[in-house]
């Protein structure tokens, strides 16, 4: 039966759900579970947390799932659904951190983002064999959370900026900026831990490209 | 190209959309000779390559089992929308709905508070049920007409309903010494403390005092006299008060 659900978009198995096909309801889990689980792992940094956001989003999907208008893509749905999951979940946890777009990170060395624990179980740790990789995704893990999230929708979900504005509910520009900004940290970040002397250079990161 | 227009396209240069052939050629011209340019294109470069690679790397994880098997037993467990959709509605009815122990108390309150307003109502005297003295005592009247007509000189100032004798308006001590006894301008068996029913606090003149057969100086008859007239329903004086 789940390969008859392969070739159903997600909302004709949301309105199989709503009817109460449990096959529908596990068809779009297996599609989903893996990008909201990363998503939200990458976002609070520790798998405890990251699994009971995904527990909290499919448990939304089951209960709204009548509300749902296709309008937009579902992966914007999904994440924005996680996202603020998420948020809530870190207002529950005491564990605030800075969402002001306003706070320039370079002049922010002792940033709540960058003490995030990084579980040592962390599944990223067995499969990142690269040195680079690993490199990245620490560079990726030490990003503001505003940087950081622009950074896993539109690199590794690969979600458009208009999807990533839909979900963050901002401007494309903002996004654009953000974006800008978070690619100009990564790439001095992992400039720095590369013994090649750095040029002194000064990026402008004002600066949105499109 | 300098490294402005350079630093603005830089990102699109490394993973974004394709620039014009062109632009891309004056791009790369412009990071073979800027130095720092180049340096930052590359880092770039090395930037995307990375999030390729990790994204691809991170395909990998998923959440735990257990979460799957916990999810798919709370869907199993709640209702169906379906079936919440096509099950009919309850029919309802109404006589049935009185039976309802909610409904009950609320009856049983209404008919409690009901009859404690009406026992109340019942054993509160009809005078108590007329508005208060006060707001009798603030009604302004027109004067007699009688009065005004015949003395054309007198100024009323205050103009008192009153319903019965015993409710006079409440004078304090110092106002009840300032004017005189009570005179009555009637014989005293045509008199009844019950039939008057306006006390006009007025500006008479002296001369007026005369009329009503009270002793008059002839010498002060053109001054104004303060005094209080007692008139009854039909809007005869019945009694005077002086002031002293």
């Amino acid at each position: 039966m789940n390969e008859s659900l392969d070739h159903l978009d997600e909302e004709e198995l949301l309105r199989r759900m709503v009817a109460g096909d449990g096959a529908a309801f596990a068809q779009l889990y297996r599609r989903w579970q893996s990008s909201v689980y990363r998503f939200a792992l990458r976002m609070c940094g520790t798998e405890a947390l990251a699994e009971d956001i995904t527990q909290d989003v499919f448990l939304t999907l089951m209960r709204d799932a009548g509300q749902y208008k296709a309008r937009g893509k579902f992966s914007s749905y999904i994440f924005t659904i996680t996202r603020h999951s998420l948020l809530r979940r870190l207002q529950r946890e005491r564990r605030f951190v800075s969402f002001d777009p306003e706070t320039d990170p370079d002049q922010n060395t002792g940033s709540p983002i960058e003490e995030l624990p990084v579980d040592a179980d962390d599944p990223l740790v067995e499969l990142a064999r690269n040195e680079m990789v690993e490199a990245v995704r620490q560079a990726v893990m030490s990003l503001p959370l505003h940087y950081r999230e622009v950074v896993l929708l539109c690199h590794m979900h690969e979600l458009s900026y208009g999807e990533a504005a839909e979900v963050i509910g901002c401007e494309i520009g903002t996004v654009c900026s953000r974006l800008y900004r978070a690619r100009a940290l990564l790439a001095k970040r992992l400039a720095s831990l590369k013994t090649d002397p750095v040029p002194q250079v000064s990026l402008n990161l004002a600066r949105c490209s499109i | 190209m300098n490294c402005q227009q350079f630093d603005n396209i830089i990102v699109n240069l490394a993973c974004g959309p394709a620039l014009a052939t062109a632009e891309h050629a004056q791009a790369l011209a412009h990071a073979q000779t800027c130095a720092p340019c180049g340096w930052r294109l590359a880092c770039q470069h090395n930037v995307a390559a990375g999030l390729q690679v990790l994204a691809v790397q991170e395909q990998a994880i998923s959440a735990p089992a257990h979460l799957a098997v916990a999810l798919q037993a709370a869907f199993e467990r709640q209702p169906s929308a379906a079936q919440t959709i096509l099950s009919p509605a309850p029919v309802r009815h109404w006589g049935f709905a009185f039976l309802n122990w909610r409904w009950a108390v609320a009856l049983a309150a209404l008919l409690v508070v009901s009859g404690a307003v009406a026992t109340v109502l019942w054993h509160m005297p009809s005078d108590e049920l007329s508005p208060p003295a006060e707001v009798l005592t603030q009604a302004v009247i027109e004067p007699p007409q009688n009065l005004v007509a015949n003395h054309a000189g007198v100024t009323g100032e205050k103009y008192v309903t009153k319903s019965r004798a015993h409710q006079r308006p409440k004078t304090t001590r110092r106002e009840s010494e300032e004017f005189g006894a009570l005179i009555s301008l009637m014989p005293i068996a045509q008199t009844e403390a019950e039939e008057v029913q306006q006390v006009v606090r007025m500006q008479i003149p002296r001369s007026t005092l005369r009329l009503w057969g009270l002793p008059l100086n002839e010498e002060s008859s053109s001054e104004q006299v303060s005094a209080e007239v007692y008139f009854s329903e039909d809007g005869v004086a019945r009694a005077i008060r002086l002031r002293n």
